[in-house]
């Protein structure tokens, strides 16, 4: 499908307008670093754009944006995590001078006193993508199978898993309040 | 198969996610736009037209370059130009001497369905296959007898002829190869070996090519035929058989 420039870039600010919070928000909750899902999301964008006439149904264009972000995002990560772990003095003064709750690829070994409540920031990111995908985004197990390229069964026995480990993690953070309560 | 993921787990799960994202600033949609249009849209986009218009100049050049190929006048130029270089590498001492035939029209297509092969006739079975008339000399210095005659079939129309001749127990021939209309032939000569003069062969320009050993080449173009007499044989003598060929 053929359009004028400005008819061109009109529609990608509109689809842009209608996907992003969608986009930013899901992938914001899988790698927690606000500052990197920016960059994965309009990278995302960038690529779906760029390849427009290779999306068949065009009423996913969010979950395909969501798609290419999340692998955006996990590139970045992995870059990222070869970097942060050699400095992370460093990484702690970034935490402390921000103010924000430590969004970042190491946050499986590094987490701040406050967030221990949140179970969710003990999970991994894969078992953050597909809990995200599932219970924030409500995307049907096909779609996430879609987004993820990965099949339906594939979808069902991750979210077991990530169920599995956040119910375990959820009990073990429980106890460890009540054992705190009893020594006060 | 969803409610097997929407117990009480799924519940909790949900909540925590949605009070996470309540906490998460999200930033202003138009001003993630306008850096979504200032990183992505204008300099790339400049990037690729310059990178087309630089392609296409490419291709341009390249087709323009292919093309010369296909004219024979652009084509010699072009070994011309190579023959100079090497000059430069050989200390000026090689030198490319011109045989041109003069023509208007394009020269035939040639099939090109025989093999060349050289095959030993008589003068009068050569005049027989050739479509042309074949040069001879009028005139031959005394002792001087003819050998052999060659005939070969270069190209579908042009044919070599080679006539051997035997001179004081010297071999001598004389050459000749029809044309065709835009001939531009050429022959390399090195100055450190022969020394080449310009002689008029009865208003055709011919060159005359002395090498070391005492060989006299005699080159010259006429009425279509491009001939060469080759010998150990007294210039004077050389020069006046050439100018007795018809």
């Amino acid at each position: 499908m053929f359009f004028p420039k400005d008819k061109k870039i009109q529609l990608d600010e509109e689809l842009y307008e209608r996907c992003y919070h969608r986009v930013f928000n899901a992938l914001n909750l899988i790698i927690r670093d606000p500052e990197l899902a920016k960059d994965a999301v309009q990278e995302g964008f960038y690529k779906a754009f760029c390849n427009f006439n290779q999306l068949r149904e065009q009423n996913k264009f969010c979950a395909w944006v969501m798609s290419i972000a999340i692998n955006q995002a996990k590139n970045m990560l992995q870059k990222n995590s070869r970097q942060v772990l050699t400095s992370e003095t460093e990484l702690s003064n970034q935490i402390n001078s921000s103010g924000y709750n430590p969004p970042d690829p190491v946050s499986d070994l590094v987490l701040l006193k406050d967030e221990v409540e949140n179970v969710l920031t003990k999970l991994n990111v894969a078992d953050r993508e597909i809990l995200v995908l599932k219970y924030f985004s409500d995307y049907s197990t096909e779609e996430i199978a879609a987004i993820l390229e990965i099949s339906t069964q594939n979808v069902n026995q991750r979210l077991r898993r990530a169920r599995e480990r956040y119910r375990i993690k959820n009990t073990l953070n429980k106890s460890s309040e009540s054992l705190e309560g009893c020594g006060q | 198969m969803s409610d097997e993921f929407e117990d009480k787990i799924g519940q909790q799960i949900r909540k925590s996610l949605l009070l996470e994202a309540s906490k998460i600033d999200v930033p202003p949609v138009k001003e993630q736009w306008e850096d979504f249009v200032r990183r992505y849209r204008a300099p790339k986009k400049r990037t690729n037209r310059i990178s087309k218009v630089t392609l296409t100049a490419a291709a341009v050049v390249l087709l323009a370059i292919a093309g010369s190929f296909l004219r024979p006048s652009t084509a010699s130029a072009l070994g011309e130009r190579l023959i100079d270089s090497i000059k430069v590498f050989l200390g000026g001492s090689l030198y490319n001497v011109n045989t041109v035939q003069k023509g208007n029209s394009d020269p035939p297509t040639i099939e090109r369905n025989e093999l060349p092969s050289e095959m030993e006739v008589t003068l009068d079975e050569v005049e027989k296959i050739v479509y042309f008339s074949v040069a001879k000399p009028h005139y031959l210095p005394q002792g001087t007898e003819r050998k052999k005659v060659f005939l070969t079939q270069t190209t579908g129309d042009t044919y070599s002829i080679k006539m051997e001749y035997s001179y004081n127990s010297q071999p001598f021939m004389l050459l000749q190869n029809n044309l065709v209309a835009g001939h531009n032939g050429s022959f390399l000569y090195d100055s450190d070996d022969a020394q080449v003069n310009n002689i008029d062969i009865n208003g055709n320009e011919g060159h005359l090519l002395k090498t070391k050993d005492g060989t006299l080449i005699l080159r010259w173009a006429m009425r279509g035929l491009e001939i060469e007499l080759i010998g150990k044989i007294e210039e004077d003598d050389l020069i006046k058989v050439a100018r007795s060929v018809t």
